[in-house]
């Protein structure tokens, strides 16, 4: 295990930004953290990187680390010759060759401004920064944000490439295709809690649509035109009898981000 | 790291150290006009000058080369500005990092402690050595023109200048590093130096306050020094405190 965070809280004011969620990486493992804004993702993965100070719970990091921001700001007024320079100078185990690489792969000129980079040039160039570090748990928030999607599907490329050497993944998105294409595990957040936890085959094969005009236990999903509800619920405690369809995992997200959880 | 600061705050030194320099070269050519401006006080009523502590006796010897530079020199130009020059130098260091989110990339990479170190010592130093350069300037220019001047008191006025720029540079950082932005501890350090100058200006007993009264007297003695000094300190163990238990 890389990462294990046990009942982490952090408040800001009254409010719970995180409220006691609990979770582990696994070694060559890409988990991944989804939910709306506002959820306390990023705030979580701040307090992982100690750019934030929890407020109680526990943080277990078992190796070296690097972190992607969400905002990926990069010094504007910096050539990206001089940001590789400083990389060398404070990243971690930082392989410039690599660097160079991927970045005349994207075709990023090193005698440009930052400032003169588009927001996925800049993101290209932190994630090939990132990337060129050698550490043991990668944290990306919402890597692939403002990439093309040709762009996005190589970058996922070189995040599922990470674990085949060992490391682990820990990362943000809102894109939910691109969670079922290459995380491993996933955990979903809403209001600073964790509202489901599990691999992604087996939260699809546990949750199942039903289609009824009586309130069931479950996340409710829509409401169809005829009055009757589509509720999210567990296989196992769906009532005897009724038809249960497979749910995608967007109509899991959905129902649960959103939906209403119907408790009888 | 050290050369990211530099090129930080490359502009706000250069234009800061060129002109004060700019303005040594004029004090020194405006020094052949001295004659000429005592004869042009001859002409002002009796008694107005003196209100301001422009004697006749002090015009005669503003026409010394060694008072001329003491006094309009350290005492007035150079003086004047060794609190601006620590609170330009010192407001963005962690304010600009912490507005454009860059604080993130340092802090994942670097220990808090390291970092903080080289953010408050790199500009430190650099100011300090700017600062011996203005401050030491007149000597080889004196040796050169053939003048003499008192290096004692020259070396009396660096050492007080050193201790006002740590000060005020302990107390911009302070701000600093507890902004959010970088207006903020722009305003917070003249508002700071503005007031502390008019309170210790008119409070006889808040007489310390004002720091302008020990930089441009170059007056090195004890408690005024220590309290400055002590104050820069707890200035600087308070922005340290910050910045460790901030959150970014």
């Amino acid at each position: 295990m890389i990462l294990k965070v046990k009942d982490l809280r952090k408040f800001y004011g009254e409010k719970a930004a995180v409220d006691g969620i609990s979770f582990e990486v696994e070694k060559g493992e890409i988990f991944a953290i989804l939910g709306p804004n506002g959820a306390g993702k990023t705030t979580t993965l701040k307090c992982i990187t100690g750019l934030r100070r929890k407020n109680s719970g526990e943080i277990e990091l078992n190796g070296t680390f690097t972190y992607l921001p969400e905002e990926k700001k990069l010094y504007p007024y910096l050539r990206v010759k001089e940001i590789i320079d400083l990389f060398e100078k404070i990243g971690k185990d930082f392989n410039k060759k690599n660097c160079l690489e991927l970045l005349e792969r994207y075709r990023i000129d090193l005698n440009e401004k930052v400032t003169n980079l588009s927001h996925g040039m800049r993101t290209i160039l932190y994630l090939s920064l990132v990337f060129s570090e050698n550490v043991d748990l990668y944290i990306l928030d919402e890597p692939t944000w403002g990439l093309d999607p040709l762009v996005r599907n190589e970058m996922l490329e070189n995040v599922r490439t990470l674990t085949f050497e060992g490391k682990s993944v820990l990362y943000t998105s809102h894109v939910l295709a691109e969670v079922e294409k290459i995380a491993d595990r996933v955990a979903i957040m809403k209001e600073g809690k964790i509202i489901l936890t599990g691999s992604l085959d087996d939260i699809k094969s546990s949750y199942g649509l039903v289609v009824s005009k009586e309130d069931l236990n479950g996340y409710l999903l829509k409401t169809l035109k005829s009055g009757e509800k589509v509720y999210l619920m567990k296989k196992e405690e769906a009532p005897e009898g009724v038809e249960i369809e497979e749910a995608t995992f967007e109509d899991i997200f959905k129902a649960i981000v959103r939906g209403e959880r119907n408790d009888r | 790291m050290i050369v990211k600061e530099l090129k930080d705050m490359k502009v706000r030194f250069l234009v800061m150290f060129f002109l004060l320099l700019g303005t040594f070269v004029l004090l020194v050519v405006m020094k052949d006009y001295t004659p000429a401006l005592t004869e042009m006080l001859k002409n002002i009523p009796e008694g107005f000058l003196e209100k301001f502590g422009v004697t006749e006796e002090f015009i005669k010897k503003l026409s010394e080369w060694n008072f001329y530079i003491i006094t309009q020199w350290y005492g007035k130009n150079l003086g004047q500005f060794v609190p601006i020059l620590a609170i330009i130098i010192a407001f963005p260091i962690f304010a600009r990092e912490i507005e454009n989110e860059t604080i993130e990339l340092l802090l994942v990479r670097l220990s808090r402690k390291k970092l903080f170190i080289v953010k408050f010592f790199a500009p430190l130093v650099f100011t300090f050595v700017a600062l011996f350069v203005l401050a030491l300037v007149p000597v080889p220019v004196s040796w050169f023109i053939g003048e003499k001047l008192d290096t004692g008191l020259v070396f009396r006025y660096l050492l007080v200048e050193m201790i006002t720029i740590y000060l005020w540079f302990s107390i911009t950082v302070f701000f600093s590093v507890i902004s959010s932005d970088q207006v903020q501890p722009l305003i917070a350090s003249i508002a700071t130096l503005a007031g502390t100058t008019v309170l210790g200006g008119f409070v006889k007993t808040l007489s310390t306050l004002n720091t302008y009264s020990y930089v441009l007297k170059g007056d090195l003695t004890l408690w005024p020094s220590l309290i400055y000094t002590l104050t820069g300190v707890v200035f600087t163990y308070l922005s340290w405190k910050s910045f460790k238990t901030r959150d970014f």
